[in-house]
This record gives C-alpha cells, sequence and structure tokens, in this order.
C-alpha cells in the first residue's frame, strides 16, 4: 500500500487541494456531471475500451458537445487537461477547455487539441476571447485513441500528444475560467465525425 | 508503477473497506450519490459553482433559521470504530451567527446536534478556532483545533477509532478527544447552518471517506 488515502496520491495534506476530476466514461449511461449540447447518438459504448462516443449533425459547422453547463472550475493560467480520445469519420474531433458549451470561434476561451479529418497534423487550439488561432503540432491526424494533454500556462498553453510535447503556444491564450469539453464538429461536407473518449482529467495546478 | 488504485491503497492480500471519493466537478451535485436534507428553510441553493476551485456551494436563504445538510440519505457504511474523512471546504464569511460542518453523522435530521452520533470539524462563528466535535447520541463537546477560523479553503481530517475522535487542519498536529465519541455507523456528510436570517454560504470541493 502506498497511500492511506487518494487525496495523498497527489496532495500531502499540509497542501489545500484544487479542483480536480477524472472521468472514466465507464457505466450504463454517461454520468449525470455532464451536460450535453447538441449530442447525436451519444451512448456508453458495447466494446472493448470503447468509452463513450457522440456525433453532430451534418449541417455546415453543427457542433456538439459535452461540457460541465458553464460551470467554470478551470483557471486558464494554471489547468491541465488530459483525454483519452480519437475521431472517426470526418470533421472536428476537439478536446480541452472551453468557457462556452458550444461555440468554437473568436469569441470563446478555448485551449484544446483538434483533430481534423482532412488535416496533416493534429491541432492545438487557443482562443482570448476576441482572436482563435491555432498551430500545427508533430502527431499526423490518425482515427487511433491518444492522450492529449492541455496545459495551460501563464504565458502559453502547451500541447502533447502521447506524453511528447507538440507545441507551446502564446498567442491568444485563454484569459477566463473555463469548463472540460469535448467536441464533434461538422465540417462542409461527407459523414459527420463521431468523438470517441475513454478518460478525462482536469485539475488546477 | 503500480497498475491499479486498489494497489495505490491496500496493502497485498488486503480486502478493501468502503471508500468514496468526491470531486465535486460538473454541472450539478451528483444527487446520485448526494442527498440534501433541509430543515426550516426554503429557498436554499445547493449547486455547483462557475468559479476557479469552486465546487459546490450551500447557500441559506437569508430567512430565519436555516439549516442543509449534504449526506447519503442515512446509507451509514462507515464505521464509529475506524472511519476517517478528508474534506476541503471553506466558508465565505467568518462572522455573524452561522455554523458550518463536515465529517459524520449517523441520522438525518437537525444535523450535528445533541442526540446524534457525528464527528465533524466545525466552524462556528462564536468560536475563535476551528474545532473538533463530537456527539455521542446523547451530548456533544469540542475542543480547538488551535486553527483560527477565516474564509480561507482549508484541508481538514477528521477520524474515530472510538473513544478516540482526531480533526487535523491543513495537515497540522491532530488534536484529539475522548469525550463523547459516536457510537454508531455513520455517513459522510457536510453543513450549512444560518441562526439569523442571513444567507450564509459553504463550499466543497473535495471529499474522501473511507474504513480503516
Amino acid at each position: 500500500m502506498a497511500f492511506p488515502s487518494v487525496y495523498e496520491m497527489f496532495t500531502p495534506l499540509t497542501t489545500v487541494r484544487k479542483q480536480h476530476f477524472w472521468e472514466y466514461f465507464s457505466g450504463a449511461t454517461l454520468n449525470s456531471r455532464w451536460t450535453e449540447t447538441s449530442v447525436v447518438s451519444g451512448a456508453i459504448s458495447d466494446s472493448v475500451d470503447g468509452g463513450y462516443s457522440f456525433s453532430c449533425g451534418t449541417g455546415t459547422w453543427n457542433t456538439s458537445a459535452i461540457n460541465f453547463n458553464q460551470k467554470r472550475t478551470f483557471s486558464p493560467t494554471t489547468a491541465v487537461a488530459i483525454t483519452v480520445a480519437k475521431r472517426t469519420g470526418n470533421g472536428y474531433v476537439i478536446n480541452g477547455f472551453n468557457d462556452s458549451n458550444n461555440t468554437w470561434g473568436n469569441s470563446s476561451n478555448e485551449a484544446a487539441i483538434s483533430n481534423l479529418y482532412s488535416a496533416t497534423y493534429l491541432a492545438g487550439f487557443n482562443a482570448d476571447g476576441t482572436t482563435q488561432s491555432q498551430g500545427n503540432l508533430t502527431q499526423a491526424v490518425d482515427t487511433d485513441f491518444h492522450t492529449q494533454k492541455v496545459e495551460c500556462g501563464t504565458t502559453a498553453t502547451d500541447y502533447s500528444i502521447d506524453n511528447v510535447l507538440g507545441l507551446t503556444r502564446g498567442t491568444n491564450k485563454p484569459i477566463a475560467k473555463m469548463q472540460p469539453i469535448v467536441s464533434a464538429m461538422h465540417y462542409n461536407s461527407g459523414s459527420a465525425p463521431t468523438a470517441h473518449v475513454k478518460y478525462m482529467e482536469c485539475y488546477n495546478t | 508503477m503500480t497498475n491499479s488504485i486498489y494497489d495505490q491503497l491496500n496493502a497485498s492480500g488486503t480486502v478493501a473497506k468502503q471508500r468514496v471519493v468526491e470531486t465535486f466537478s460538473g454541472d450539478a451535485l451528483d444527487t446520485d450519490r448526494w442527498s440534501l436534507d433541509v430543515d426550516d428553510g426554503s429557498g436554499n441553493v445547493v449547486a455547483m459553482t462557475d468559479e476557479v476551485d469552486g465546487g459546490v456551494r450551500i447557500t441559506t436563504s437569508g430567512s430565519g433559521y436555516d439549516r442543509v445538510v449534504v449526506a447519503f440519505n442515512n446509507k451509514r457504511q462507515y464505521a464509529h470504530t475506524g472511519a476517517e474523512l478528508i474534506g476541503v471546504r471553506k466558508v465565505t464569511s467568518s462572522t455573524g451567527n452561522h455554523v458550518n460542518h463536515i465529517g459524520f453523522v449517523d441520522t438525518l435530521g437537525n444535523g450535528f446536534v445533541s442526540g446524534r452520533h457525528f464527528v465533524s470539524a466545525e466552524f462556528h462563528s462564536g468560536v475563535t478556532n476551528y474545532s473538533l466535535q463530537s456527539g455521542d447520541g446523547s451530548a456533544i463537546s469540542r475542543i480547538s483545533s488551535g486553527v483560527a477560523r477565516d474564509t480561507n479553503w482549508h484541508v481538514f481530517k477528521v477520524r474515530t477509532t472510538n473513544p478516540t475522535t482526531g480533526l487535523s487542519v491543513d495537515g497540522a498536529l491532530e488534536v484529539t478527544k475522548t469525550s463523547n465519541p459516536p457510537a454508531t455507523n455513520m455517513q459522510p456528510a457536510f453543513e450549512e447552518l444560518a441562526n439569523d436570517g442571513v444567507a450564509y454560504q459553504g463550499q466543497v470541493r473535495y471529499v474522501e471517506a473511507y474504513n480503516t
């Protein structure tokens, strides 16, 4: 036995623990901590390592998401999101932090990793409520599960895939409190994307 | 590296005892797990906060005597002979006339009071320091932690081994007592109680309870 408590796995009792949660996406249905916004065909998968999957509409830029309904307990400067997710179908699957429930664009605060079917590499998104911008990571786009880590710092956001740092980006970094989010966003043609997620953990440092 | 949480928390060959970990993260309080017990109040609000590191917040109604307990609906799986609870809590006002508890209690209805079996980390606006308080079903008593009450977040650890109960605040040296220990099984609970018709708030962002 290494620890008397889960608390002490991460934090000594002399330190007041900050917001921290983890989600296994295991069970009969999606845990009630999540709000499903415009989700299509959301369900816990009946498959090995399947987690939870959901899609979105097929209209141009149709977007769906699971989120905390704007209970934004995570800091734009000291928060980490770790997500094990993959995309199938066309369009985007995006995971990380967002201050809105289902908006990807200039007007949100965002720090997230996107997997766009037609791109060459996964991308790291920042948005500061006025402007959204992105940069490429080193991981090629595919349809495999990856461990995707977004670390919001005071001057930049770090984006890692499978424990390899792929991008550090300070431009348009978020400036407002945020919530965890996983999104599926239709691009402009073809089938809707499906997001598959089997783990998400977020914490303030 | 071990492959399981089980092995991190339990010695080899040991059968795990009851444990719960609640991180109070999400769009709403998990009412599959937590129940509300409200006394003499309408208009209380128990809701997740939209605040960095905010967890869940109890806000009393601001009308007369008012008490809200968040607990396990009398599902009492924790032993008075060996249980611990770690809670991260704050109150948003250290003055006025209100009380906040986090710990174990046997039965809902009137909260952490005389007549109940309980052990808690008590905030009391009329008491200088955070206190270890316990009840044995007939009488209650408290001992000071030595840590002054305030409006900051703190980590509280309460334990009961019968007859000894203990409290540490932010990992500091534990205070203990043997008077009025709880003598029956209990449930995790936290409470905000307003005595003077003012809306008070108590927030919790972590609870872990386990039998030892």
